[in-house]
């Protein structure tokens, strides 16, 4: 970021190509949603952080000033929605996404069956995160989807670690629930795992 | 059976987050302890069914607007103040301008003071003597009015906005947008290249623009300023191949006068007597009484023509 600041456009890509990926993922776990809302929040991260590259100081670690600027995006885009009341997070995400996730574990090349099935679960998981409470369910995708340690997630989000760690543990359990009522069995996840790699 | 102390640590142990001596007490505790291997084991199952929703990725023109976003916006190495002023477009065209105008009403004779025998040039002959800077009038203007609010009004505004659509010269661009919006503002960075007499980068910019899905007025309009770009740089075969499509992709085009007469020129210029000549007739025919612009033309097709077929 220090030499961005100086002019080194390459030194922005660097940042970008490394962060980018868990940045939309993050984005559009917490939103519901993979197509163009999520894109636009990530579009406006990373604006963000040009625009704010001048005031950029090296005492704030460059990773927990992106985050954070994911976070408040999301936040605001949660608030946004929650006040237009047009979309529900509960709804099921539509065929696009439904392509996507499909796409996501293809070059397995599963039986229809098995494609189906896994797609399901991707479905099930997908709703029960997206009704997650929001404190639950930022502590959960900051862990999985930016791999922050629950000390960096404390930081971020202001509370103590064992707070964090209580909300990842209640996200894990009622995602848990979720997949046990939907009859998602653990050799089917794991076996699509198996399967995909 | 709960089993408290090995509870709270659970999360830990699955994210990896305990120092390796309690990790090992962990271990040897799951050995004995059913339920905490069991918590374990669910909770493992939970993180591995969301790893498998992973890998999604956003458009690639995403990725390409927020990088030349940035390159757009990276604070500038500074140089000398002569270099500075002079790779900033903005300040250089101001300059220019402000000459031009300058240099234009220097050479106007003087209004005279005593009588009203100095004459002050209409403004239509103003204009012309703008004629080597602006090569042919702007066609812009013909075409459907954008909607309020998307065009950009200064130039460093159009030229910073339409590089967010356009494929970088790193590389790492895919294929330009599918967004009409972008097309509108490749429209008019290649305006504006042509205005200023940078006629191979307005072909490139208005072929790009071609590639960003315009609506079909936008396609018409690109295509005929395409043509007229080729034109004015005398490649006349290019020209025509973009007006021969303009008249059978789109007959209704608004200004189908022009494309006609263009391309009745480019041929008579390539000496394609026949197809100059099938161009006139078509203007003369569907615009009668227009005939005059062309009918001199026309006749010099079929002279030439007919010594042609003697021959």
């Amino acid at each position: 970021m220090l030499l961005y600041q100086k002019g080194d456009e390459r030194a922005f890509e660097v940042l970008y190509w490394r962060h980018q990926r868990g940045i939309f993922n993050f984005i559009s776990h917490f939103i519901g949603e993979s197509g163009n809302q999520a894109e636009e929040l990530l579009q406006d991260v990373f604006l963000k952080v040009v625009k704010a590259s001048k005031r950029y100081e090296p005492s704030a670690k460059f990773t927990t000033w992106l985050y954070q600027i994911a976070r408040n995006g999301c936040i605001d885009h949660f608030r946004k929605m929650k006040h237009r009341k047009t979309t529900s997070l509960a709804q099921p995400i539509d065929s696009e996404e439904e392509m996507v996730l499909e796409s996501t574990i293809a070059g397995t090349h599963p039986s229809p069956e098995k494609a189906a099935r896994i797609s399901e679960v991707s479905l099930v998981l997908e709703e029960a995160i997206a009704a997650l409470p929001e404190d639950q369910k930022e502590v959960f995708l900051m862990r999985e989807d930016l791999n922050l340690s629950f000390a960096e997630i404390s930081e971020l989000i202001g509370c103590p670690v064992n707070t964090a760690k209580s909300r990842m543990r209640y996200a894990l359990e009622h995602l848990r629930k979720t997949l046990k009522r939907e009859g998602i069995t653990k050799s089917e996840v794991i076996e699509g795992e198996v399967s995909r790699m | 059976m709960k089993c408290p102390e090995c509870d709270e640590k659970l999360v830990d142990y699955l994210y990896n987050e305990l120092a390796p001596d309690e990790k090992l007490r962990m271990d040897e505790h799951f050995k004995d302890c059913a339920y905490c291997a069991k918590e374990l084991s669910q909770l493992q199952f939970v993180s591995t069914a969301f790893q498998q929703l992973k890998h999604q990725e956003p458009a690639a023109l995403v990725h390409q607007r927020i990088l030349a976003h940035a390159k757009d916006m990276a604070p500038q190495k500074r140089g000398s103040w002569l270099t500075q002023f002079i790779f900033k477009p903005a300040p250089v065209a101001i300059v220019v301008l402000l000459m031009a105008v300058g240099l234009l009403y220097y050479n106007q004779p003087f209004p005279s003071l005593t009588g009203n025998t100095a004459r002050i040039a209409p403004p239509a002959e103003r204009s012309s003597a703008f004629t080597p800077l602006a090569p042919q009038p702007m066609l812009v203007t013909q075409a459907d009015s954008p909607a309020t609010g998307m065009l950009p009004q200064e130039e460093t505004d159009v030229l910073q906005r339409v590089t967010r659509s356009l494929r970088n010269d790193r590389g790492i661009g895919q294929v330009p947008s599918i967004q009409s919006q972008d097309a509108l503002y490749a429209i008019e960075l290649g305006n504006l290249y042509f205005s200023q007499g940078e006629l191979e980068k307005a072909i490139a910019t208005y072929s790009i623009a071609l590639t960003m899905n315009p609506n079909e007025s936008h396609t018409s309009l690109l295509r005929y300023q395409l043509a007229l770009s080729y034109k004015q740089l005398n490649d006349c075969s290019s020209a025509v191949q973009v007006l021969d499509d303009i008249q059978k992709r789109f007959p209704d085009y608004q200004d189908m006068d022009k494309v006609f007469k263009m391309a009745g020129d480019c041929y008579l210029n390539l000496e394609a007597y026949d197809k100059a000549e099938t161009n006139y007739a078509n203007f003369i025919s569907k615009f009668p009484d227009k005939q005059s612009e062309v009918v001199d033309k026309l006749e010099t097709a079929r002279k030439f023509q007919r010594v042609n077929l003697a021959y």
